[in-house]
């Protein structure tokens, strides 16, 4: 099956070649890109005792290749990866090397379909999202069959069936669903600045059960109701979304069904932009199989309603979506101070404030006896539905951000962070229902601050640098941290920074972590290595997050596309 | 036009089936201890270990089987391996072995607890099941019929060596479609009492390890058994651990003899016994 594959897509190269030597016709178009992350470990015993980030292989490389070929409506592609193996963080799963993602697709007559892998989303993804995010070892592509009906003008339906990726295999559970979204401007053929778009969706899993304790659904559905109303300035988003019952190894085999809310308001006018969220998330982690790990087969995504912090302090304690159950809420402010103001002085300023927080639901467990007589949640109800906020919190992030141009060549963005940060449950994975203390959990109160200058030096040559401090009495204790990136554009950068980890309780654990980085860039491919210390972190996008381990030695990186 | 929009309605709805368990009919009505099998016994190969917060979980499930159908039935072993086996100042006691993890390594696994049951997940490209999917695995195992019967018995033990010596048949009564067919020992040990990493981080410093791998008397692998002429027999010895610098030592008379005959080819295993010695 490969070699088809390939030998299809080498024939459609040649094709593309020919076309590229003019004779008028049209043999469409190849597009691809390419990536590889290489990282040669060297021994660490200082910040790797046990010798977790030294592979035996000493270096790993992981890359990739996409390659899309189009021609008018028609579109098909394929990505080859590769794992040899896979970089120490990312999930092992990815091994060896083929080809887990093809497709075709062609649109007609209002259809369009698609064939073999394709990612898709409805609404906010509550209810079905299937995306990648290389960064995280994330690809829950499906692996099957999709249709997309335009059936008139502002009035789309869509329906899918198949099996998501798991590595370089797809799960035991066949998902099948759709979703149907009316835009009621184009519906009407109406432009205004007041829109209501509403969409129903559902899914359905399919899965064999043999269990011999429990009597185990084999069809889950989850269906959700979404509504977003536009009105000039305002922007306001809701879905609930409902899973039947779904015992599976994630929410520890109860079966009370689940509950999702996700609204989000906005506000923009002028300098001022507001924006409020809310999230209610009750045993709404979806896999197409019962038992999953991780990332493994999700078939919906929760959005997490917390900033992503980029700077390398503030990144440590980033917030990870809690897949049983978590409610909270978000509210961002920005305002832009006029040049020439007070506070704007003489470039302006803009000027953001964040909030978030997120507690777990308000459980009143209940407990069966086991065969083995212990206490478990497991084969009954769980608890009760549309429990309340719970006393255990997961985090609270307040921070203010200022950007402002101190002069033509000096730019300034000065951030302060405050976070409570759960570690047991964030970090180590402490599930609630586990939970007999609250008060024993391991909470982490941080204060940090950051300052970034960009000062532009003279033409194409520039000088960014960051100075972050991250003051906690907890966990690892407390960070400081120093980056220099000089950058002549578009084509070179170097940089070097150092995290020192000056509080940390245990005084032979007091170590600096430098890094040293050059990048070079030629058209559309860049090429970048770094060399250092690398301190255990936690990367996270989408609330979705993996933990890093601490390592030393050289790393590479290449993309390239055309 | 409304035609098509009921169809597309109908097929939203249509794709939402669900089934719905009335409660009180969560539990199947099970009968502890008086499963009758095929005599097709189960091997459940749970990898776990010490610094994982989730394997007292699985190893519970995989109790709770056990009981359901039987030490008869149901063959555990729990292969400490991976990096959360490994000892720290909580955790003086890891229960690593050589064997253990080569087979980690060999299957690659790349995290705890997962397990497989008669290694089927492995023969058939499949990726290895977490606690969930065993009782499924196992339910389906052991309604297969036996190919095979096999015997042990304790020969000698020499307490000043601490070398155990034990011999068996193995005695073919269906049909193995393979010719490469290898014969494994493997030494668990139960009733340990050695700290273990909770479900909620905390260290248990009084847990009870059970179905620990404690080594294996003819290699990771085994070794090849003839069964051409329907049955064969085999003698082996092993050294029970002793390991004094941190107190970890095997005590005998909790210890278990698993034999078990696979076909090399697939690694998927044909029949399986214990005795406890």
């Amino acid at each position: 099956m490969k070699r088809i594959l390939l030998a299809l897509f080498l024939g459609l190269g040649l094709i593309g070649q020919t076309s590229a030597q003019g004779d008028g016709k049209d043999y469409g178009q190849i597009h691809g890109n390419f990536q590889t992350n290489a990282q040669y470990y060297l021994r660490d015993t200082l910040i790797d005792p046990n010798g977790n980030a030294f592979p035996d292989e000493r270096l790993l490389a992981a890359g990739f290749l996409n390659l899309v070929y189009t021609k008018g409506n028609f579109m098909a592609g394929i990505r080859y990866e590769n794992y040899q193996n896979n970089l120490i963080g990312l999930p092992e799963g990815f091994k060896g090397e083929g080809i887990p993602y093809r497709f075709a697709r062609y649109k007609k007559d209002g259809l369009d379909i698609t064939v073999g892998n394709y990612y898709e989303q409805f609404g906010s993804g509550l209810v079905f999202r299937t995306y990648e995010e290389r960064g995280l070892g994330l690809d829950n592509a499906m692996d099957g069959l999709r249709l997309i009906f335009d059936i008139r003008p502002g009035l789309t339906a869509k329906a899918l069936v198949g099996r998501q990726r798991i590595y370089f295999q797809t799960g035991d559970g066949i998902v099948r669903g759709g979703d149907l979204e009316l835009n009621l401007n184009e519906f009407r053929d109406k432009a205004s600045s007041t829109n209501l778009i509403v969409g129903a969706s559902m899914i359905s899993r399919f899965q064999e059960a043999q269990d011999p304790i429990y009597n185990l659904p084999e069809n889950v559905a989850s269906a959700g109701l979404r509504a977003n109303f536009i009105a000039g300035d305002f922007n306001i988003f809701a879905e609930y979304a409902y899973k039947s019952q779904d015992p599976n190894s994630t929410n520890r085999f109860i079966y009370k069904p689940g509950h999702a809310i996700y609204a989000t308001g906005s506000y923009a006018k002028g300098n001022l932009g507001l924006i409020l969220g809310y999230k209610y998330y009750d045993n709404f982690m979806f896999r197409s199989q019962r038992v999953g790990n991780f990332t493994e087969a999700m078939i919906n995504y929760l959005p997490p309603l917390a900033e992503l912090h980029t700077y390398a302090l503030p990144a440590l304690y980033s917030y990870n979506i809690q897949s049983n159950g978590e409610t909270g809420i978000q509210a961002e402010l920005s305002y832009k101070f006029d040049r020439g103001t007070l506070l704007g002085g003489k470039y302006g300023t803009l000027l953001n404030l964040n909030f978030s927080n997120a507690y777990a639901l308000n459980k009143d467990f209940t407990f069966r006896q086991g065969l083995d007589s212990s206490q478990t949640i497991s084969g009954t109800d769980g608890y009760q539905d549309w429990a309340g906020i719970g006393n255990i919190q997961y985090s609270q992030d307040f921070n203010v951000e200022v950007k402002t141009k101190i002069n033509k060549n000096l730019k300034g963005t000065f951030s302060y962070y405050n976070f409570v940060y759960n570690r047991s449950a964030l970090l180590d994975g402490v599930i609630d229902d586990l939970v007999s203390d609250p008060n024993n959990l391991d909470m982490v109160y941080v204060n940090a601050a950051v300052a970034e200058f960009l000062w532009k030096i003279k033409p194409k040559h520039s000088l960014r640098t960051e100075a972050q401090i991250m003051l906690t009495e907890q966990d690892r204790g407390s960070w400081a941290m120093l980056l220099l990136e000089y950058s002549i554009a578009p084509e070179w950068f170097v940089a070097v920074q150092d995290a020192y980890n000056y509080g940390h309780p245990d005084p032979d654990l007091r170590v600096h972590y430098p890094i040293i980085s050059m990048g070079y860039t030629r058209g559309t491919t860049k090429f970048q290595v770094n060399y250092g210390r690398q301190q255990e972190g936690v990367f996270c996008v989408g609330g979705i997050c993996r933990v890093v381990p601490a390592s030393n030695g050289f790393s590479m990186m290449i993309t390239s596309n055309f | 036009m409304k035609k098509t929009l009921f169809f597309a309605l109908s097929l939203l709805f249509a794709l939402s089936a669900c089934d719905e368990i009335p409660e009180g009919e969560y539990l199947k009505n099970v009968e502890v201890g008086g499963y009758e099998g095929t005599g097709h016994k189960v091997f459940l190969e749970e990898f776990t270990g010490v610094k994982c917060n989730n394997c007292p979980a699985a190893n519970a499930k995989a109790k709770e089987l056990q009981s359901i159908y039987g030490k008869e039935n149901l063959i555990l072993l729990g292969i400490h391996a991976g990096n959360l086996a490994t000892t720290d100042a909580k955790h003086p006691k890891a229960f690593n072995t050589p064997e253990g993890t080569e087979l980690f390594n060999f299957f690659q696994l790349f995290g705890v607890p997962v397990g497989f049951v008669n290694r089927i997940d492995h023969s058939t490209g499949g990726i290895i099941k977490g606690e969930g999917d065993w009782a499924g695995l196992v339910a389906q195992e052991l309604e297969r019929l036996p190919v095979a019967e096999i015997t042990i018995q304790e020969d000698s033990y020499n307490s000043s060596t601490r070398e155990l010596s034990v011999s068996g048949t193995v005695q073919v009564t269906g049909t193995i479609n393979s010719s490469n067919v290898h014969l494994c020992l493997y030494l668990a040990e139960n009733g340990i009492i050695s700290p273990q990493t909770m479900g909620d981080k905390s260290v248990n410093e009084n847990y009870k390890h059970d179905h620990v791998f404690r080594g294996s008397f003819n290699g990771t692998y085994g070794a090849p058994i003839d069964l051409s002429s329907g049955n064969a027999t085999f003698s082996e010895s092993i050294t029970l651990v002793n390991n004094t610098a941190n107190g970890d030592i095997a005590v005998k008379e909790n210890c278990e003899v698993i034999a078990f005959i696979y076909d090399k080819d697939t690694y998927e295993i044909l029949q399986a016994q214990s005795i406890e010695i």
